[in-house]
């Protein structure tokens, strides 16, 4: 049966919209168990794909290139805009190590792995750059979307790496991709190269950062919803002209998301929702993609191969590096094992694998299907493990339960004052006190104490008891420290 | 209206703190408000002042830190001092070493008077001059006198 426009789209979107929905109700399921959610649309594009009932043929490695790219951008702005400075300052020293020289040991160890099983060193190096980094959207999914809480040191540093390690990765596959085709070695001018590229993808994210915060906060747009179309659109334009003035511009669109979320942004809320949303859907897409791309008949030839080479990546490769790399640094054992059992590899694998693929280098299709392992291993053993291994370590955090309900001052403008949320710790000074014994500075004041189901209007005589969210409104950002002081640390939602 | 110099007795104040370390210090003042008769059990109130640090530091900036907790262990609401010369890492939310340490402790019932005296030493922290006059006390009548001063100059003349 052949079907005619409008019927062709009509079909294409009922498929993709019933995907979407299905993937959506079972990330509960995923949640619990650990696993990236967006692994399941790798299977539902296998089971849509050309050799699954959906029938549907996808080899364009070309498009899936340049939509992963596009993917990656948006997850990687996404992870910047979300990470606050002041937790990455402490770690920002080893998490770039890792970041940079830990993606080139893991690159050459996995190498080693692949030449070692038979490879030719072609495929053996092309291997290698192609499944170096972590996953940012994976790791941030797991640690974020899991519920679990580690202890501040140890989270941030695995999402700073994660966040800032894909960079590197793109730039050792392009050199390896290069070297391959052009049959000249790989040498110190590879290493110099990754270098400048790193530098002037790090300059052109604070320029654009900070550019396109004056631009945000001078521009007066009249409809909240354009906001997060401009931020996307900063997000584009930072990668593109930074690599075109021959910098990482993932490296440069991580770190402007960064410069912009840790200053004053109107409509803040809006704009991070938004972009949460963009990044869920960027990674989704990125499975799919894959799932798409795979042909599981070519697979079967590398089952044994693949297999070995993930289980060589996560139990060998990555914490002989991080161990080693983490050795000069203030961390427990503990945090050294943790850090390097949580190398989640995500979609970023398949992207760079496409690339090589595209530029025609030879074994490219080889190391394209044994990707697909390392992906999937990458993202099931440690991602299901990661809450046990950390209660068994002991660096999981407790953290207050959220909020049953949830306040937020949404504004266009930048208007002074910030709203903080606390949860009453019975070891504040705040757990059992009459609101009107707080003693707050002048231009602060409770706006809503939330307590379990119900929601309390603030009077004087109201006492704050154990487990109550509280919302205050400061209009004063110095006065921030005598309010934690007396609530102990404001909640980040 | 409360004043700080009400709870902080001469007795309370160290002005040459040897602790090297965040517990060490605390140790050291609240063992002197032990000997003051302030404190009844030093572990116990160490105890409820660290499961208040482990929340969040007290250490707000400036080398200053104000840790406190209730505990009946302290029977009425009193205030130590210790000042420290060569400073001490109390993980302070501005990274800096911190060189004095008002240490508050009291029984629950006294909840408003805790607060009220929180409130008012971080303050006095952010007039003009403060931690200098802490700084440059010679005797724990001086460290009083400079407070009282901050203090007068700080509140409304009524």
């Amino acid at each position: 049966m052949t079907f005619a426009e409008p019927h062709l789209t009509a079909v294409a979107l009922a498929v993709l919209g019933g995907l979407l929905v299905i993937s959506i109700l079972l990330s509960r399921v995923t949640d619990r168990l650990g696993v990236p959610g967006a692994l399941l649309f790798l299977v539902l594009g296998m089971l849509v794909g050309s050799e699954g009932f959906g029938g549907i043929e996808f080899d364009d490695h070309g498009l899936a290139f340049r939509i992963g790219s596009a993917a990656l951008v948006l997850i990687l702005f996404d992870g910047g805009l979300n990470t606050p400075l002041a937790a990455v300052r402490p770690i920002a020293v080893p998490a770039s190590i890792l970041a940079s020289v830990g993606v080139a040991g893991t690159a050459a160890l996995a190498a080693l792995g692949a030449r070692l099983l038979g490879f030719a060193w072609a495929e053996a190096l092309l291997f290698g750059a192609v499944v170096s980094s972590t996953d940012a959207a994976a790791v941030f999914a797991v640690l974020r979307g899991g519920g679990v809480h580690l202890r501040q040191r140890v989270g941030a540093t695995l999402e700073f790496e994660s966040g800032a390690n894909d960079p590197m990765a793109v730039i050792l596959t392009m050199a390896v991709t290069q070297s391959v085709i052009s049959g000249e070695a790989l040498g110190w001018s590879t290493l110099a190269g990754a270098g400048i590229q790193l530098a002037v993808g790090v300059l052109a994210g604070v320029l654009a950062g900070h550019v396109a915060r004056q631009v945000l906060r001078r521009v007066h747009v009249t409809a909240g919803g354009l906001y997060p179309i401009l931020s996307i659109g900063v997000a584009f334009f930072t990668f593109g002209l930074a690599t075109l003035a021959g910098g990482s511009g993932f490296l440069a669109v991580y770190i402007a998301g960064i410069v912009l979320g840790n200053g004053p942004l109107p409509y803040r809320a809006g704009i991070l929702r938004v972009h949460d949303s963009v990044a869920w859907f960027s990674q989704i897409s990125m499975f799919l993609l894959l799932g798409l791309l795979i042909y599981p008949s070519e697979l079967t030839g590398v089952v044994w191969h693949g297999l070995a080479l993930a289980l060589f990546l996560a139990f060998v490769a990555r914490p002989v590096v991080v161990l080693v790399l983490l050795l000069p640094f203030k961390f427990t054992w503990r945090e050294r094992l943790f850090v390097s059992w949580v190398g989640l590899r995500g979609a970023v694998p398949i992207i760079l694998a496409a690339f090589p693929l595209l530029a025609g280098a030879e074994g490219a299709l080889l190391v394209f299907n044994l990707v697909f392992f390392v992906v999937v291993v990458g993202a099931l053993i440690p991602g299901t493990t990661v809450r046990w291994a950390a209660r068994r370590m002991g660096l999981e955090e407790a953290m207050p339960p959220p909020p049953r309900a949830m306040l937020e001052v949404n504004s266009m403008g930048l208007l002074r004052g910030e709203l903080l949320s606390f949860h009453v710790d019975p070891a504040t000074m705040a757990c059992g006190a009459a609101i009107s014994d707080l003693a707050f500075p002048e231009d602060a004041t409770v706006m809503l104490v939330v307590r379990g189901n119900d929601l309390i209007p603030p009077r004087g005589g109201t006492r704050l008891e154990a487990g109550d969210h509280v919302y205050i409104f400061c209009r004063d950002a110095a006065q921030r420290g005598v309010i934690q002081l007396i609530f102990g640390p404001a909640v980040e939602h | 209206m409360i004043r700080i110099t009400d709870y902080l007795r001469e007795s309370n104040i160290l002005l040459e703190g040897t602790g090297t370390s965040k517990l060490a210090v605390l140790r050291e003042l609240a063992s002197l408000m032990k000997q003051s008769g302030d404190v009844t059990d030093v572990e116990a109130c160490l105890s409820a002042v660290l499961e208040r640090e482990r929340l969040m530091t007290t250490g707000i900036g400036r080398g200053v830190a104000l840790p406190h907790a209730f505990s009946p262990a302290a029977p009425e609401t009193a205030i130590g001092y210790i000042r420290l010369a060569a400073g001490v890492d109390f993980d302070a939310v501005d990274e800096r070493p911190v060189h004095h340490v008002f240490l508050i402790l009291g029984p629950a019932t006294t909840q408003g008077r805790h607060l009220k005296i929180l409130a008012r030493l971080a303050r006095l922290l952010n007039h003009e001059g403060f931690v200098a006059g802490l700084a440059a006390a010679g005797t724990p009548q001086a460290l009083l006198a400079a407070i009282r001063e901050h203090e007068e100059a700080l509140l409304p003349s009524s």
